[in-house]
């Protein structure tokens, strides 16, 4: 018999210190859902599959998904730990959630705390989950092999009524605010926002309706709700209005917005822990986390690059379209044009030539600093780093309370209620220094929110699952497949760090897109088990 | 076990008559002398009295004479352990010369078994044995090599053949389980530690040892419970018996060198080839290979090995015996080197010296043996700068093993016996203990470079590397493969790996026999203790190296630069490592005649302690056991017998520790029937069955699975907190689970079925044994691949289950054959085994097609792409389907099989080619003469449905990095569009450096089948047999004798320079093997 040294779960859950452990790494392994957190070779980020960015380089999982194979069985999704990791973050979560009750020096009213906590979390990873795959297993307590493991796909409204009881449940438990020693952790408004962010789902056309995308026959509900309900959006708008009010009246959360929106906008989307943030990922992983994909002082950023398409969302900072030529044009009217777009593209990308506007006067972000290679792309991302000096690394922006308004703003929109939908659109709209939108036609309005979330969101991990669930016709003709635009500089051999002569709009690459991608495949290997039930065209 | 009891019964008979029986007085009296003998051996000691009168009674003396006075109608018993008993009538003669008869050669053969012994004809369980004479017969280092070809039902492959590395992999009667294979291994009665399996076998002298048993069904094996699923090999090692002492002397030396070498294509022929592959490329609009393209002036120089065409020469500006001279001049660039055969092409010395003595008296039996092995490498010995980079082995043996009997009853015997060995062999540069990393660090090298990559020594010194740079004209060859750094320079100043392992093992042995109980009875204690100690160090010394140019002003100066030597290196704990074992074992065994009825039993019990540093959770591994055994048979006629084991691990939760493992078996001799009639076709036929269970606690690396699920405090954490930026957020460090138990894990359970016949015939001259066997193992350990993931539990931490299942299936064939033509006597013996496995069940998702899983066929069955000939024309070509694996193809590449036929190339197309590793047939033939004082043995062997990957990297690539070596059989074989026109064989693809297509993906076009047949072992030998000499000499026997193995081979698929014996693993499918080799050997043998 051994002397047993290991950790057992017992000893893990006997004092509060302990148990922390298990909580950070339930956090941890939640919260990093669909981010290049490991800092892989391989790793994409999603704004190199929607079309925004170009799609990394030739050895990222994104460059086939991009260009060649688009998503396979067989191939890696956005959700790079994989299928399979969802659950294993669930099942520490819901582990947490069983054992603290054995902890004996926390108050009964903390376990209940964590218990939310935990909650949170599991209707968070399931939020995601649905919006990738459709309905999915719902797991309902950590698992042993004595259970039945083969747990089916669960149709898409179980999941999300799922998500939204579990949401409503967390939230009447937990705290409105935690104290500066815990920021990060689960509060009311984020269980809200993970609610709110699943029923705009629940309610957009891509689930919002009675047939789906692709038939799957009779499991035609694993994909999609069923019906279509209007009544859907005002479930969304509700749940949105819900957490704006939870946020704003409790939390302590705001609409930065101080009448410079280049330094609001700069810091919603940058500072760590800003007034805006309703939940982020908060992990530090020093110089070769995900911050690589991010930062363009990595390697690994090099090949993220602004394409045509997705520039064509930001306004001029006067509120109008900018046109990029598409015959050989001087570099000169690259430099006029770019200088005149909206404040939020100057906090989010750094232009040829140009010293980053969102760390002004920093040699760190300078032109000469920033170049590594001529590229033939718009300008190169910057985001997340305003005034960031030298700290290399920051904290993802899961909820920002922006994107409550902007649910709200197109619930409203859709429920025709025009004057609503624009009163939330503009208070977005006008902290980034826009005049304010006033078009009420439905249609040309919905056009409108959604390049307001192209604009507001860029790399936010939004947009690529936005627009699937949007239907949005084009997605195959300039968003995701099809022809994907980009700036090409110096007849096409790249823009140089100074003394660019020229440059045009045209051609990156041919895009592929498939209808089977408005939702991800399940890995063939799970398929294999056969219990689940592969979404259809894989 | 029966031989002793035997043994035991007459000492007590003899007691019996030495107390109780009257005397008798009346007749004249005669004194009575003579000797005792036993065959040519005088036997001392020997029990002499009257019949009838303990009191007249002496023993022999040292030299067997006896003298005693009894009445001259006397009867005279002579009487001595060991040997039958005898009487004798005086009938008035003065002098009697006795001849005593061994017990063992009275009772029959005698078989060891599992705990124990039994007689040949009784044997109901599937044994094979192997004799010591057999062992020494085959000049190789390790006993497990040894084994090939001597039995039937074991298979073997080999992973190297570097000394010191080149034992071989045991296998009996296949492989029948997804996890631990090893056969179990015993040493006079010590099971050998499962983590340990071969250490100390194949470190033993095969001079020490008696016979060698193979047990391999049920029956046989069930007393060893949870470790004899896999078949056991039970070693004897030989002990000193009642005689004057006998010193033994052998001496044999020889050499070994590779089988066969790799065959690397020469410069010439290289160039040629590269040309084509250059100019493919250009066909198909790739230029950027051109640089590469040798002109005609080149291919010259190749051919001819210089430096220099004549118009070159011609143009220089240099005297007329200068220009002679450099016409003369062997090329310093223009070289061609084989350097897998400058390497691996030499040949190694081999000795070997074993001195033994044995013998006994009365009290005291005794056997010692002293050993020394020593064998080189065939790496060819440069010895260059000190670099001393031959492989070098040697190894030094003692034992020693005593019987006492301190009293009549009671048996002591001690057995102490120790290895050494010293292991050198070549580091490649680095210190790793993986052998396959090691051998591709110093082959890799080889196959990366051209044939003319450098000039290897020039005036004796060692060049690795040519002055001058691209474009400035003075190493022509600089951008086309030739760096001027060889191998060879690589090879010797990487340095080398020396290792020591001593291990002492000790055994001491008590007996007692409890006759005043009853008859037969016995009690047994064991204790024995092993250990076993490793240390290795890393070392490099610096050797000259220099660098070469021609000058430029005369050609025929050859310029070498450098030479500095840099410090030694030596780095201390390589490998270094330490066990130890601790065996008890008490035991009570029975055994008695009542008339026809036989009956014997045995009760042990034992317990054993395994420790080594490298455990996990740092405890030693530990096992107990009780063994039963019940023997029962009427006058050797009907055979009934049961085994079982009950054994405990405690690698297994506290309620599932013990398993019991029952075998029964029977067995029926139906020429004894009294109403058999008595002929001379069919002298002896058995038929004999046996059922049972076996276990296996081998279940891979992980120890104490059924602890409850652990977690670990160093995953990872999260950052709680607020520094809006202005530094890092404070971490707090995260626990999740590691391990997951399973609390019902156990051991895999083997059912085995064995059903034989055995046969002899025309007067016993032939015979034939043939064997069924069968065998469902389930419990098999193994990873759930069915598990959803919705467990949430990662793949790697989710606890293994026992619900694995393979079956295994076969037959033997034993036939023998002795006779003899006056004084030519002659024997013939042949094996035939086959066993074919089966995964039935593992856990295993099914997937689309069924060929795509590995349940349903072989352990290791081989999947790949199926080739289906090469893309002869254009046309093919066109209407190829898609590959996924790049589609590109040209002409003359290989084309495969769309086995869906869904118009894809792609993962579903692999399908089981071939075998395994393992062939699932063996044979072997020995045929042996003996005329006068000569004899002459032959062994061959040879395999069938086995598999070898000749696929890995170089093997399958041409021109790695576009300079890396090149394999004749692809130059002299590969396709072109002449060969193809012209009807040619084409055995290998087109090349190309641009659009070479998947030439290389892994298909049954480059998995060989390794069947093949060899002469093993060859074996001549005379003895002296003018007996006058011999004691003039004061020697007992002398004999010369000449062996050798591996001499001959015949395959057919396998490239040349790859043995057909050699295993799959490390990196051997890559070519990054180290050659088997073949041994020559001369020795003799002198007892006094």
């Amino acid at each position: 018999m051994p002397i047993s040294n290991t950790t057992t779960t017992d000893s893990v859950f006997s004092t509060t210190i302990k148990a922390q452990g298990a909580i950070a790494n339930a956090y941890k392994k939640v919260l990093c859902q669909g981010l290049p957190y490991q800092g892989n070779w391989n790793s994409l980020i999603q704004d190199n599959i929607s079309g925004a960015l170009t799609y990394g380089f030739s050895w990222t999982w994104g460059y086939g998904i991009a260009t060649s194979t688009g998503l396979t069985a067989t191939g890696n999704t956005e959700d790079m730990d994989g299928y399979a990791y969802n659950f294993t973050a669930i099942r520490q979560a819901y582990l947490v959630r069983e054992n603290i009750d054995k902890v004996t020096d926390m108050t009964a009213a903390d376990k209940a705390i964590v218990k939310a906590e935990m909650l949170a979390l599991i209707a968070y990873d399931y939020e995601q989950m649905v919006i990738m795959y459709g309905g999915v297993p719902i797991v309902t307590k950590s698992l042993t092999v004595n259970d039945d493991l083969n747990i089916p796909r669960a149709p898409v409204a179980e999941v999300i009524d799922s998500i939204s009881s579990w949401c409503d449940a967390a939230a009447a438990v937990l705290p409105a605010v935690w104290s500066a020693t815990w920021t990060g952790r689960m509060t009311k408004s984020a269980a809200l926002s993970i609610k709110a962010k699943a029923l705009l789902y629940a309610a957009r056309p891509l689930f919002n309706t009675a047939t789906p995308y692709l038939d799957l026959g009779a499991n035609n509900n694993l994909i999609c709700m069923g019906n279509e309900d209007a009544s859907r959006w005002q479930t969304a708008a509700t749940a949105a209005e819900a957490v704006i009010k939870e946020a704003e009246t409790n939390g302590g959360i705001k609409i930065i917005n101080t009448g410079n929106p280049l330094d609001d906008y700069g810091t919603a989307t940058s500072t760590p822990a800003n007034a805006e943030i309703i939940l982020a990922f908060k992990y530090d992983a020093g110089g070769s986390g995900m911050n690589t994909f991010y930062n363009m002082h990595n390697w690994q950023a090099y090949g993220n690059g602004l394409t045509t398409s997705y520039l064509e969302n930001y306004y001029k900072a006067d509120g109008t379209d900018q046109v990029w030529p598409t015959a050989t044009t001087a570099f000169s009217d690259y430099t006029t044009r770019i200088q005149a777009m909206e404040p939020r593209f100057k906090a989010s990308f750094k232009a040829w030539e140009i010293d980053t506007w969102n760390n002004p006067n920093d040699n760190n972000w300078a032109n000469s600093n920033l170049f590594q290679w001529a590229m033939n792309v718009a300008a190169v991302p910057v985001k997340f780093y305003y005034k960031a000096g030298t700290r290399n690394w920051f904290e993802f922006p899961i909820f920002r309370l922006a994107a409550y308004y902007l649910s709200a703003a197109e619930a409203y929109n859709e429920l025709g209620q025009s004057a609503n939908a624009l009163a939330k659109l503009n208070i977005i709209h006008q902290r980034a220094g826009l005049p304010a939108i006033t078009e009420t036609d439905q249609a040309k309005l919905r056009t409108i929110i959604q390049r307001e979330w192209a604009a507001e969101f860029f790399d936010e991990n939004y947009w690529l699952h936005d627009i699937k669930h949007w239907k949005r016709t084009d997605i195959g003709d300039g968003l995701i497949g099809g022809v994907i635009r980009t700036l090409h500089f110096n007849s096409d051999v790249g823009s140089k760090m100074t003394g660019n002569t020229d440059y045009h709009d045209g051609k990156m690459y041919l895009g592929f897109w498939a209808p089977r991608q408005f939702l991800n495949p399940f890995p063939q290997t799970e398929i294999n088990k056969g219990t689940l039930i592969q979404n259809p065209g894989y | 076990m029966i031989k002793r009891l035997l043994l035991q019964w007459s000492v007590a008979l003899l007691l019996l008559e030495l107390i109780g029986l009257p005397t008798t007085y009346g007749q004249s009296s005669l004194t009575v002398s003579g000797t005792v003998r036993s065959g040519n051996e005088v036997l001392i000691g020997v029990s002499v009295y009257q019949k009838n009168n303990i009191n007249i009674a002496t023993k022999t003396d040292e030299n067997g004479h006896f003298k005693l006075t009894v009445p001259d109608n006397a009867t005279l018993i002579f009487s001595f352990i060991g040997y039958h008993r005898q009487e004798v009538n005086v009938n008035a003669r003065p002098v009697l010369n006795i001849n005593l008869v061994t017990e063992d050669k009275a009772l029959g053969e005698v078989v060891v078994v599992g705990y124990g012994k039994q007689k040949a004809p009784t044997v109901t369980g599937a044994i094979s044995t192997v004799g010591g004479k057999e062992l020494v017969s085959t000049p190789v280092s390790n006993i497990t090599n040894m084994l090939v070809g001597r039995a039937s039902g074991i298979s073997a492959v080999q992973s190297s053949g570097e000394p010191g590395q080149n034992a071989a992999t045991i296998h009996i009667r296949g492989i029948a389980t997804l996890n631990g294979q090893d056969p179990l291994i015993v040493i006079d009665g010590i099971q050998q530690p499962a983590e340990q399996p071969y250490v100390v076998l194949n470190a033993m002298d095969a001079n020490e040892i008696e016979g060698i048993s193979i047990l391999k069904d049920a029956s046989a094996t069930a007393v060893y419970g949870i470790r004899g699923a896999n078949g056991v090999i039970i070693v004897t090692t030989k002990r000193g018996k009642l005689n004057k002492p006998t010193f033994g002397f052998t001496a044999n030396g020889g050499f070994t060198n590779a089988t066969s070498l790799l065959p690397i294509l020469n410069s010439y022929q290289y160039a040629l080839f590269r040309n084509e592959g250059v100019r493919n490329a250009e066909a198909a609009g790739n230029s950027s290979f051109d640089n590469l393209l040798f002109t005609d002036n080149e291919l010259w120089k190749f051919k001819n090995n210089r430096d220099y065409t004549t118009d070159e020469i011609n143009s220089l500006e240099i005297g007329t015996s200068d220009r002679q001279a450099l016409a003369n001049s062997p090329a310093l660039y223009y070289t061609s080197h084989n350097y897998f055969k400058e390497i691996f092409g030499g040949k190694g010395q081999q000795q070997q010296y074993n001195m033994n003595i044995s013998g006994g008296v009365e009290k005291v039996r005794y056997f010692a043996s002293l050993g020394y092995y020593h064998q080189q490498g065939i790496l060819n010995d440069y010895n260059y700068g000190g670099s001393n980079t031959n492989s070098n082995f040697k190894r030094y043996n003692f034992r020693s093993n005593f019987d006492i009997d301190v009293f009549k009853n009671f048996q002591i015997s001690v057995n102490l016996a120790g290895q050494s060995t010293v292991g050198h062999v070549p580091s490649g540069g680095y210190s790793s203990t993986d052998q396959g990393d090691r051998y591709q660090l110093i082959i890799q090298k080889i196959f990366e470079s051209s044939p003319f990559v450098g000039p290897n020594f020039v005036n004796g010194k060692l060049v690795n590397g040519f002055i001058g740079t691209s474009g400035d004209g003075i190493n022509p060859l600089v951008d086309k493969g030739g760096s001027g750094v060889s191998p060879i320079s690589d090879f010797l100043s990487a340095g080398t790996l020396n290792q020591y392992i001593t291990t002492l093992t000790s055994t001491v042995n008590l007996k007692h026999q409890m006759d005043y109980i009853t008859q037969g009875l016995n009690l047994n204690g064991k204790i024995a203790y092993d250990d076993s100690y490793t240390k290795g160090f890393y070392q490099t010394t610096s050797i000259p190296l220099y660098k070469a140019m021609r000058d430029p002003n005369n050609p025929n100066n050859i310029v070498l630069a450098g030479g500095q030597l840099n410090p030694d290196y030596t780095s201390d704990n390589w490998g270094n490592g330490a066990w130890r074992k601790v065996y008890l074992e008490a035991s009570i065994d029975y055994a008695h005649s009542f008339g026809n009825h036989n009956v014997s039993a045995l009760f042990l019990g034992n317990a054993q302690k395994y420790t080594a540093h490298d455990l996990t959770y740092n405890t030693p591994s530990g096992l107990m056991g009780l063994v039963g055994r019940v023997t029962y048979n009427f006058s050797e006629r009907y055979l009934l017998e049961f085994n079982m084991g009950l054994n405990g691990t405690e690698n297994f939760a506290p309620k599932r520790r013990f398993g019991y493992f029952p075998a029964v078996s029977a067995g029926w001799v139906v020429t004894k029937e009294p109403f058999y009639p008595k002929n001379d076709v069919l002298t002896w036929l058995k038929l004999r069955g046996s059922y049972g269970e076996v276990g296996s606690d081998r279940l891979g690396s992980r120890r104490y699975l059924y602890l409850p699920n652990g977690w670990s405090s160093s995953s990872s954490g999260y950052y709680f907190g607020n520094s809006n930026g202005s530094s890092a957020n404070p971490y707090f460090s995260g626990a999740s689970e590691t391990t997951l138990g399973n609390p019902d894990v156990t051991w895999e359970r083997a059912k085995k079925l064995n059903l034989a016949a055995d046969l002899r015939l025309w007067k016993d001259k032939i015979t034939l044994s043939a064997t069924l066997f069968r065998e469902n193992r389930n419990n098999i350990l193994v990873n759930l691949q069915t598990i959803p993931a919705t467990y949430g539990v990662s793949s790697s931490i989710v606890p293994p289950a026992n619900i694995g299942r393979v079956s295994n299936q076969g037959y033997e064939i034993e036939l023998g054959y002795n006779d003899n033509i006056g004084k030519l006597s002659y024997f013939l013996r042949a094996n035939f085994s086959y066993a074919r496995n089966k995964i039935e069940y593992m856990a295993e998702p099914s997937y689309q097609y069924p060929w795509m899983n590995e349940t349903g066929y072989s352990i290791g069955q081989y999947k790949g792409y199926v080739w289906d000939g090469f893309f002869n024309t254009t046309e093919e070509l066109n209407n190829r389907p898609y590959n996924t694996n790049g589609n590109q193809a040209r002409l003359g590449n290989i084309r495969y099989k769309d086995i869906n036929g869904d118009g894809i190339i792609d993962t579903k197309d692999q399908v089981p080619i071939g075998y395994s590793n393992l062939p699932r047939i063996a044979y072997n033939l020995t045929i042996g003469f003996s005329y006068k004082g000569f004899d002459i043995s032959a062994l061959f062997i040879g395999t069938a449905q086995g598999s070898f990957p000749q696929s890995g990297y170089v093997l399958s690539t041409p021109f790695a990095k576009n300079v890396g070596a090149v394999f004749q059989p692809y130059y002299d074989g590969h396709w072109t569009q002449e060969k193809y026109e012209n009807g040619e064989k084409i055995t290998y693809p087109s090349f190309s450096f641009s659009g070479s297509g998947p030439n290389n993906l892994f298909s049954d076009f480059w998995l060989k089948s390794n069947n093949f047949k060899r002469l093993k072992n060859l074996e001549i030998g005379y003895s002296i047999q003018d007996r006058g000499l011999l004691t003039r000499a004061h020697i007992r026997s002398i004999r010369f004798y000449a062996n050798g193995n591996n001499l001959i081979t015949w395959s057919k698929e396998v490239m040349k320079g790859i043995d057909p014996e050699l295993a799959d693993d490390g990196k051997n499918s890559m070519g990054y093997m180290y050659p088997l080799t073949r041994t020559f050997n001369f020795g003799t043998n002198i007892q006094f």
